[in-house]
Formats: C-alpha cells, structure tokens, sequence
C-alpha cells in the first residue's frame, strides 16, 4: 500500500493532521484528529469509514 | 503382448481367402477402452506390429488403413457444444485431443483490472475475479500472445470499461456483464505521470489504431446477463479492463454413464464463448500437427 498523504506523518507529532472519514449513516465528511471523538460531526453517528484512495489499483482478475 | 492361442487347428479349417478373426477377448482387448468402476482399462495400445501374428493379423499401423477405417459420427451440435464419435482412432490420440483441448487452446479472458472506484459491498479482489471469470466473444486467433517485456497495443490486448451507478433514491440495481463496454480505441485511463504539453497523455495501452478497423466484428461478452454485483443506493462500480491472450481450459468431458467407449473416441465438448466448438476440434487438430512436425525436425 502506498503511503496515504491525508494520513498524519510520524515526523510531526506536535501538530497532527486531521483523518478524513466518511460516516456510513449519513455519508458526509468528517475531520478527525487523534484526540479527537469518533464520532460523526453531523449525525452523531460512530461507525465511520476510511475514505477510498484516488489512485488506480490495479488487480489480477485470476 | 498378445497371448498365443491353443486353436491352431481351426486355422486348417479356414478358407484361406477370408480375413481372420481374433477371439472375442482380444479383439476387445484390442479396439476397446471399457470405463471400470476404478478406472479404465485397456488404455495401452498394442504398438508391435506382430502383436497378433500368431492368430494371422496384421497389427502394422500405416497411413492406408487408418484412412479406410476412421470415421467421425457427430452425434449432437449445437452453438455452444458438440458431440461426436472418432471411430477406428487409438485412444493415446484420442486422449491427446481430449488434453490439447483441455489445457493447450488459446482462449480470450479477463486478466487485469484496473480499479478507479468501487463502494459496493464486494471487495475489489472479488469483484475483479469475477470479472475474470466472465466469457468474451472473442477470436483467439486474431491475437497474438503478450509476454512480459510488450507492450499492450491493439494486436494482444483487448479493454473493456464498466461504469455503473445506482442514484440515491432508486431501487437496488444489478450489475450484468451486458454493461461491459468495449473501448476500440484502447484504454482512456490516465497515468500517473506528470503530464508533458508536446505528448498526447500516456494510457495504459498504446493503441496505434482503432481495433474496429482490424477485426471484422464487435468484440463483447458472450452473455450479456450474468451478475457482476448488486449495487444499492449510492453505490459506484467504475473500472476498465485489460485483457490478454491466455490459453485457459476449456470444458470437455465424457458422458457419464459409458462403460464401453469404442476407441475412446467419444467426445463432447463444450465451447466457453470464443469459438465454435467445431472451429475449437480443429485448432486441437492443428495443434497437435504442430507438435508432430516440430518433433519430426527435431529428429532429422
């Protein structure tokens, strides 16, 4: 797997990098920092997922 | 070997001018594979030409007599398979077409799948293996094999696209192979370089002419209603394919219920898509031409 670029870097731990997730209830957006609660900022909702990434993937159909 | 037999008076007896018969034991021996319950018997020929001479039979293989005696009887053809019986065939031949056709023929199948986005509940990996599995209404012949170091152009790759979406609010929607579409222009994916002015953006594939042009028939799948994936609300399935030439199993086998195959030489085979399964007998034919000659000059 390729390194993500949303992901935050282990170099700078004194300012971490907000997650994009996507809740499964509602579907919007959500920063996240990883203080921060898992919880959806719209519904509340706490089942959220990883965005996909944008690459092409590339797999064998054998 | 062939056993003697205690029967050398009935020889006297004879007319001389009529052809000689084995016993019924050996002339099975000799012409028939049985099915057993364990397995089959009497699958070795008898290649010794003097196998039978003490019973007066010429056991010689020669180009003449296999002329006279074999025949093929179709039994049943149909657009997808065919039955039929070589008769007077010896079963080593017989089970070298069986195996050619099996492991040898070229056939046109889904090998790599490039996935852009996909928020369907199956996972990329299945949902490419079951792309894979797909049949493609493709010629074989009309491409040649890609290895390693080519590059994919229009002469060995063949690239389908799939798009679907199921718009919030409607009803769950079903995938088909149907909603596979062939792009004769080669593959419009983008790669991931960075983009240089002069040049025309880099694909996937080098195309350097529209395969509509080589090839006198549309290239699709074969059945247009198999299921891909069940897509609900909001879910997107968009991905292309890029297919090379593979040379994949076919579908052959015997009836089940035969105990007694004449020569071994009854054969059903059943086409997955690409060729007729008469056009597929007769590439196993040449196929198997083709090994003999390449033996032939590697001896001399």
């Amino acid at each position: 797997m390729q390194h993500d670029p949303s992901s935050p870097a282990p170099m700078d731990p004194q300012q971490p990098k907000p997650v994009s997730y996507l809740c499964t209830d509602c579907g919007t957006e959500t920063l996240l920092k990883p203080t921060d609660v898992v919880q959806c900022h719209e519904c509340g909702c706490r089942i959220l997922c990883k965005k996909r990434t944008r690459q092409v993937v590339q797999y064998e159909a054998r | 070997m062939g056993s003697k037999s205690s029967k050398d008076t009935d020889d006297d007896h004879e007319p001389k001018q009529q052809e000689k018969k084995l016993p019924e034991h050996l002339e099975v021996q000799r012409t028939r594979v049985v099915c057993k319950a364990d397995a089959p018997v009497n699958t070795e020929g008898f290649q010794y030409a003097g196998a039978y001479s003490a019973m007066g039979i010429d056991n010689s293989v020669s180009a003449e007599k296999f002329c006279k005696n074999f025949k093929v009887e179709i039994s049943r053809l149909t657009e997808d398979d065919m039955e039929f019986d070589m008769i007077g065939i010896d079963a080593s031949i017989a089970n070298a077409f069986r195996r050619i056709l099996i492991a040898e023929l070229p056939t046109m199948a889904i090998e790599k799948v490039l996935m852009v986005d996909n928020t369907s509940v199956i996972a990329d990996e299945v949902l490419s293996h079951r792309l894979g599995l797909i049949p493609l209404d493709a010629d074989p012949r009309h491409f040649e094999y890609m290895s390693e170091n080519d590059v994919p152009n229009e002469r060995n790759t063949i690239v389908y696209k799939l798009h679907v979406s199921c718009k919030k609010g409607s009803p769950r929607l079903t995938v088909k192979s149907g909603d596979l579409e062939w792009l004769p222009e080669g593959s419009r994916l983008p790669l991931a370089s960075p983009a240089q002015s002069r040049y025309k953006q880099k694909t996937y594939t080098s195309f350097s002419q529209s395969q509509k042009d080589i090839l006198e028939k549309p290239l699709g799948v074969k059945f247009k209603d198999i299921t891909i994936a069940r897509l609900g609300p909001g879910q997107v399935v968009f991905r292309k394919e890029i297919k090379g030439d593979n040379a994949e199993k076919l579908v052959k086998k015997c009836p089940v219920n035969v105990f007694d195959i004449e020569d071994l030489g009854n054969v059903t085979i059943e086409s997955t898509g690409g060729l007729p399964p008469e056009a597929l007998f007769t590439e196993a034919v040449r196929i198997l031409e083709e090994k003999c000659e390449r033996v032939i000059s590697g001896l001399s």
